[in-house]
């Protein structure tokens, strides 16, 4: 399943972290550096196996507690409403 | 009809002033022909925009102790807001501010009107001008600025005014208009006072009544603080998000960078005012500031006379 940002989200990077902000609901959100990690890469339009296979290369973790991770992180985001599926 | 008395000119936040009523708080400047006025202030009449204006959302930040606020936006004057206070005190922002008219009726004084100006009212007028503005105040120490951000009640001015009893000087209350000089963020000085309820005063001071009240119609009182104030733009070192009084010695806890950008946020009005554009660039001038300056949170001792403690724990956070 293929996500995109919502429309009205606006996000920053802070160092290695990220804040977003949901402008049609005024509410906003902080991401810790592998959330930012992942967050970019979904601005991007990466797959989320691809994200996990890079954030457990780079964390030195295996793949499937990567992906339980990734998942995890992209159901919140879904939930908040900041990302949404994209219709093929 | 007497003779109109020449306008006042004064510099506050970074803005050039020329009023027509003098406003208390503020050291009148002498006429500069090359410096442009940013905001001419004029006593006058104001009405409701009634039909012709739409309500803005509820903001905190738009109000004065208990006196809340409505907003009104002009639908067909661009640039245009008339704030309406609980007690009557009355303001119109034409040009995004260019020039304020003010209205108010006895017993309200200038005195009221300054206080609602200097606070809300030119906080509002800098964010329509594109400055980042925190509900923060600010204090000097050696030449590096500490801001002091939180909500009403939180300790900003109490401990402002603590940090000045140290020897710092004052930068501003309460309006913090952050700019960048380079990729250096300073904060405008305000003006000369650091405002003060009266159960700080008399914490900080022994007894309320050594200092002047704000106004007769109010129960604040402040520190004059001429003489021991900056007058040029003061580069920030550190900003501290006070998060109410706790038992014991102050806690101090650095926030990581997406922290510092969401407790700045809520210091702010990021989601009040503008349109979408306006809003990604206050977000994204806020994650600037939060990556360029330490930000932490303070948790204040509860025993006022146990501030200069957190005054030299504060101190320390500075560069």
């Amino acid at each position: 399943m293929k996500l995109r940002i919502a429309s009205g989200v606006v996000f920053n990077q802070v160092g290695e972290e990220l804040v977003l902000l949901d402008l049609n609901r005024g509410v906003y959100f902080g991401l810790d550096a592998i959330g930012a990690r992942i967050w970019q890469a979904l601005a991007e339009g990466v797959e989320e196996g691809e994200i996990a296979n890079a954030i457990a290369a780079e964390y030195e973790t295996n793949s499937e507690t990567a992906l339980e991770d990734v998942r995890r992180l992209i159901a919140e985001l879904r939930e908040a409403g900041v990302v949404e599926d994209v219709e093929r | 009809m007497p003779p109109a008395a020449a306008p006042e000119h004064y510099l506050v936040y970074g803005l050039a002033l020329r009023s027509s009523v003098a406003i208390e708080g503020l050291e009148a400047i002498p006429f500069d022909t090359s410096r442009v006025i940013d905001c001419d202030v004029i006593r006058g009449e104001i009405s409701s925009l009634g039909t012709r204006g739409s309500l803005l959302p509820r903001d905190p930040l738009d109000e004065v102790g208990e006196a809340t606020v409505t907003v009104e936006q002009s639908r067909d004057e661009r640039g245009t807001f008339v704030f309406t206070y609980r007690d009557g005190m009355r303001f119109r922002l034409e040009g995004n501010g260019s020039r304020i008219t003010a209205a108010w009726d006895p017993p309200a004084t200038a005195a009221d009107m300054a206080t609602y100006l200097l606070g809300p009212v030119l906080a509002f007028v800098l964010r329509l001008r594109g400055n980042l503005v925190l509900h923060a105040s600010a204090v000097d120490c050696d030449g590096r600025a500490l801001l002091l951000c939180g909500t009403s009640g939180a300790g900003k001015s109490t401990t402002a005014a603590a940090f000045l009893n140290s020897g710092a000087n004052a930068i501003t209350d309460d309006v913090s208009a952050i700019v960048w000089r380079g990729a250096v963020p300073h904060v405008e000085p305000g003006y000369p006072r650091v405002r003060l309820w009266s159960d700080s005063a008399a914490g900080l001071y022994g007894d309320a009544e050594t200092l002047p009240r704000l106004s007769e119609t109010w129960e604040k009182r402040f520190v004059d603080a001429r003489g021991r104030f900056v007058r040029d733009a003061v580069p920030i070192g550190a900003i501290a998000v006070l998060a109410g009084r706790e038992p014991g010695p102050p806690r101090i806890r650095r926030l990581s960078g997406h922290e510092a950008a969401m407790s700045l946020l809520v210091r702010t009005s990021a989601v009040h005012l503008a349109d979408e554009a306006t809003q990604g660039n206050e977000l994204s001038r806020i994650a600037t500031l939060a990556a360029a300056v330490p930000v932490f949170a303070v948790s204040l001792g509860d025993d006022l006379a146990a501030l200069s403690t957190s005054v030299n724990a504060l101190r320390e956070l500075l560069p």
